[in-house]
């Protein structure tokens, strides 16, 4: 199974949720971090730049709506998945329509996590298309760094 | 015809002889008097006329009369002057003989007298004489016709004949000669006539004066004659007055009469002239008196003619008097004669009337026919109204203008009669629809209990038609009313409603459930009651079904707190079984170093594991937490959302992508091939959108399929094959309930009716326990009703697969 490793935030409450997902990634060879609460998350994130996210919504204190709203202002780049315990969750229209949040929820607890993993590989590459298209529309001479850098070593 | 009414054509018989009568005796009277009126004064102006005519008539004839008479003795006086003066023209022949000497003074003179004693004429008749003016006694010198009378003087008595004061006639020649010379005399003279002599005839002389020997020279003539001719021309005017005034009619019988001072009566038609009046004493005196006022009639008392002399008929009469001839003219007529046109008119007037009496009846019967004759036939086809109804006739719109319109009217009141009685009958109609209609039994009942109205429902429920059901007990009919027939007289009596609730019975081996209510009725009319029965069985069951469901969602409000804090257990218990899962069995490099480092290898592992079961029973964990999380799951699907995420939804697509879904649906995959069941679509064109929550609607279709393929596996295995297993998906748009239809209709085994009827119960499951819980159907059921406002059914019975209707509305906001 060669695999793109990409780095990946866990946020959950749960300990066993978030090791059973640590585990999981691990396995296939991604970078995991995990935060219990959004406040730390947002901490994590300030330090270290990632990939993808695995997002809770009911948490202590800030809860995941509210946190993926956070992030779409200052980590636009953060590919989100929304996995949650409360089978009667919607999500947010102004959630949804976001390019940085998937459509798909997950609820827990997911039978397939294998589906997971490609519903985040999937967000993770539209997210870096719409910047790169955003970008092209913006400055169509100079495209980011990154961008370029992730296009060189997709497979 | 009722008695004491007047038909319109008597009406008009009576009206008509009335008018014509009163017309006519008006007529006849005024007629009668103004003709009497008119008649009389005619008659009278006639009668004056007449009489004036006479008198003038006679006036002329009376001074034709005197005209002749004075011509006569002018002339025969002119010829007496002629004679005298040729005489006298002889005398002076002698006196101028005697003044030329010639002669002597006594032969002139003898002379003379011998000259004029020979003039003789009218055939010697005629004569001369010359008398002497002696103052004293004049004396007759000459007489040719009487010789013995020269020489006698005037004492002689012969000449005392003159007519007048002076008896004398010599004196009166002599006197009227001395005053003027010449002159005429009346006198009386004895007249020599043939063989006799006429004394006293009356003769008239002319006289002249000879001046010069102052003698009286003259010479007359009998005038007797000339009177004669007078009376004779009047007796001719008598005459001839007599035969002309006979044939003069005044009237009938009124006539002119002429009688004089004398009391004689000259003319008079009927009583001869000759004879003295044989009449009233005084009548001619009345008359005379009358004659003083001729312009007056004079009203007596006389016999008509042939009477008898009875004096009884009232006369007339204008009466002038005639005084150069005292005559008394008049003009009478009896006054009934005047009557006599009157009363002819009057008869005339009254045939007439009759006449007109006759033709006037005959006219009026004409006009009230011709009036009647559309009246009539309103009449016959009103009474053939009456008698076979408002169609038997049509109201005939004839004759005048009046019966026009009440013809009109007649049919205006017959069409709007008509219309009542359409709609009278639309209303019975519509009742009798609207009690058929009704889903209850609805059973009328008199106040014996008998049935006098028996709908449609009670002859399904009963398998009773109307006409075997009308007039029966209905506790014979009725099996839930057996035993309650006294509680409806009662109520009829009391006027009390009553009613059971939820009367169990059974239908075979149903048990059902009866609503019975009966309400006395009410009305004026008539004594009775109506008894409603409802079948509330399904009722009952949806109400438990309800209470289930309410259940439910106090499981699902509680559910909704917990499902997180179980879900997430669960999720590090399902995962972790996942990842332990791949940890044990995969080859991930992770696990290979692992081994590797614990001194064995991976396939040695799996060896292991395989033989000790542990990967079945890591998979027996994850599927027994997804179970778990399942229930979880569909416990919150009967929780009320807050946050509802309805859209317009296309159900087309819907249906399909929850087809596609299905085919990739793991649980479902596991089990059979989805892909194998052949899929007909039956969508209508134009179905609108709808809102929904497309999500659910989807889960409700998907549970439908998966449920149906599941049964068409069942029954494809037990009935061996015998038909492909297929869905018919339909889609429709019921217009008039504004409802979208979603049928789901598979061909596997069908259920029965108890099945069917508790299909949406929750927890009902006809599945292993361990292959549902039976949630799905109530699930989706509540989804349908409660969350989308709609209805969800189940057609089927065994054999014949099962048809599932969703129904939900168009554009209607959902609870």
């Amino acid at each position: 199974m060669s695999e793109q490793a990409y780095t990946v935030l866990i946020l959950d409450d749960d300990e066993a949720v978030r090791e059973s997902f640590r585990d999981y990634f691990e396995d296939l060879g991604w970078q995991v971090w995990v935060a219990p609460t959004a406040e730390e998350a947002f901490d994590l994130l300030e330090r270290q730049t990632l990939d993808a996210a695995v997002v809770d919504i009911r948490l202590p204190g800030m809860d995941g709506n509210a946190w993926l709203r956070a992030v779409r202002e200052v980590h636009p780049r953060l590919a989100c998945v929304v996995c949650t315990g409360s089978p009667e969750y919607r999500q947010p229209t102004d959630i949804t329509v976001s390019p940085q949040v998937s459509e798909r929820v997950f609820f827990k607890p997911v039978p397939d996590l294998d589906e997971l993993a490609e519903t985040l590989r999937r967000q993770i590459e539209q997210l870096s298309r719409h910047h790169r298209d955003e970008l092209g529309r913006r400055k169509p001479a100079r495209p980011s760094d990154r961008t370029v850098q992730r296009e060189g070593t997709s497979p | 015809m009722p008695k004491k009414t007047w038909t319109f054509r008597s009406k008009v018989l009576l009206l008509v002889a009335a008018t014509v009568l009163f017309t006519a005796l008006t007529i006849q009277y005024s007629a009668r008097h103004e003709t009497e009126r008119a008649m009389l004064t005619a008659y009278e102006e006639n009668a004056s006329n007449l009489m004036n005519t006479v008198v003038l008539n006679v006036e002329n004839q009376y001074r034709s009369i005197l005209f002749h008479k004075s011509a006569t003795l002018e002339r025969r006086k002119a010829g007496l002057r002629n004679i005298v003066t040729l005489a006298l023209e002889r005398i002076e022949k002698r006196h101028e003989q005697w003044k030329a000497k010639e002669l002597s003074d006594e032969e002139s003179q003898r002379l003379a007298l011998e000259d004029v004693r020979g003039m003789r004429y009218d055939d010697g008749v005629g004569y001369l004489w010359i008398n002497d003016m002696d103052p004293d006694t004049p004396r007759m010198i000459m007489h040719s016709a009487l010789r013995e009378l020269e020489g006698t003087t005037a004492d002689d008595e012969r000449y005392s004949l003159a007519i007048g004061l002076n008896k004398n006639s010599l004196d009166v020649f002599v006197a009227v000669c001395r005053e003027h010379g010449e002159g005429y005399v009346d006198y009386l003279a004895v007249k020599p006539s043939e063989g006799e002599l006429i004394e006293n005839a009356h003769k008239v002389s002319y006289v002249k004066r000879f001046k010069p020997w102052e003698w009286v020279v003259g010479t007359g003539v009998y005038v007797d004659d000339v009177e004669a001719e007078v009376q004779r021309r009047l007796d001719a005017v008598i005459a001839d007055l007599s035969h002309t005034l006979a044939k003069v009619r005044i009237a009938e019988t009124g006539s002119l009469f002429i009688f004089d001072g004398d009391k004689r009566l000259l003319v008079h038609p009927t009583i001869d002239g000759s004879h003295d009046l044989e009449m009233r004493a005084g009548m001619l005196e009345e008359l005379m008196e009358a004659a003083k006022t001729p312009t007056v009639p004079f009203e007596y008392a006389w016999s008509k003619p042939g009477g008898n002399n009875e004096y009884r008929f009232r006369k007339r009469a204008y009466v002038t008097h005639f005084e150069p001839l005292d005559w008394y003219i008049g003009a009478s007529f009896f006054a009934d004669e005047m009557e006599l046109p009157a009363r002819r008119l009057t008869s005339r007037i009254f045939l007439l009337s009759c006449l007109v009496l006759l033709v006037s009846i005959g006219f009026a019967v004409w006009i009230s026919k011709v009036l009647m004759k559309p009246l009539q036939r309103l009449t016959l086809a009103a009474a053939n109204i009456e008698r076979e109804g408002i169609l038997a006739a049509e109201i005939p719109i004839s004759g005048s203008v009046e019966t026009v319109e009440l013809g009109a009217v007649l049919r205006k009141m017959l069409s709007s009669i008509e219309k009542s009685d359409e709609d009278l009958r639309r209303a019975n109609n519509y009742i009798g629809n609207i009690i058929d209609s009704m889903p209850s039994v609805l059973v009328g009942v008199d106040a014996q209990g008998k049935v006098t109205q028996w709908n449609s429902a009670a002859e399904r429920v009963t398998g009773l038609g109307r006409a075997q059901a009308l007039g029966q007990p209905i506790n014979q009919l009725l099996p839930v009313m057996a035993s309650e027939m006294d509680r409806v007289l009662d109520a009829v009596r009391s006027r009390q409603a009553f009613a059971i609730h939820r009367r169990v019975c059974r239908e075979g081996e149903q048990i059902c459930f009866q609503n019975v209510t009966v309400y006395p009725l009410t009305g004026e009319s008539a004594d009775g009651a109506v008894i409603r029965v409802d079948d509330v069985t399904e009722q009952v069951r949806i109400e438990e079904m309800m209470v289930q469901s309410e259940k439910m969602l106090s499981v699902g409000g509680m559910a909704a707190g917990m499902a997180h804090e179980i879900n997430n257990p669960l999720a590090g218990m399902v995962q972790t079984a996942s990842v332990l899962s791949s940890r044990l069995t995969d080859d991930l490099p992770a696990n290979t170093r692992a081994a590797e480092a614990a001194g064995t290898n991976m396939e040695a592992i799996r060896r292991f594991m395989e033989s000790r079961g542990v990967p079945r029973m890591l998979a027996r964990i994850r599927e027994s937490g997804t179970r778990a999380a399942g229930i979880v799951w569909n416990m919150l699907s009967f929780a009320r959302k807050t946050d509802s995420a309805f859209s317009t939804c296309n159900l087309a697509e819907l249906l399909d992508q929850t087809v596609d879904l299905a085919g990739s649906d793991y649980d479902l995959k596991k089990k059979y091939d989805f892909r194998q069941i052949e899929i007909i679509r039956q969508y209508e064109e134009g179905v609108p959108e709808i809102p929904c929550e497309a999500s659910r609607i989807q889960q409700v279709v998907l549970n439908l399929l998966r449920n149906g393929a599941e049964a068409m596996q069942e029954g494809f295995r037990e009935g061996g094959g015998k038909e492909k297993p297929r869905f018919v998906l339909g889609l429709a748009y019921e217009r008039e309930a504004e409802r979208v239809r979603i049928e789901v209709e598979d061909n596997g085994p069908g259920m029965d009716e108890t099945t069917r009827r508790r299909v949406f119960e929750p927890f009902f499951t006809t599945k292993p326990t361990d292959r549902g819980t039976g949630l799905g159907l109530s699930v989706s059921y509540f989804i349908v009703t409660d969350t989308h406002g709609g209805e969800m059914s189940v057609e089927s019975s065994p054999g014949e697969g099962s048809k599932f209707i969703i129904r939900l509305p168009v554009g209607r906001g959902i609870s």
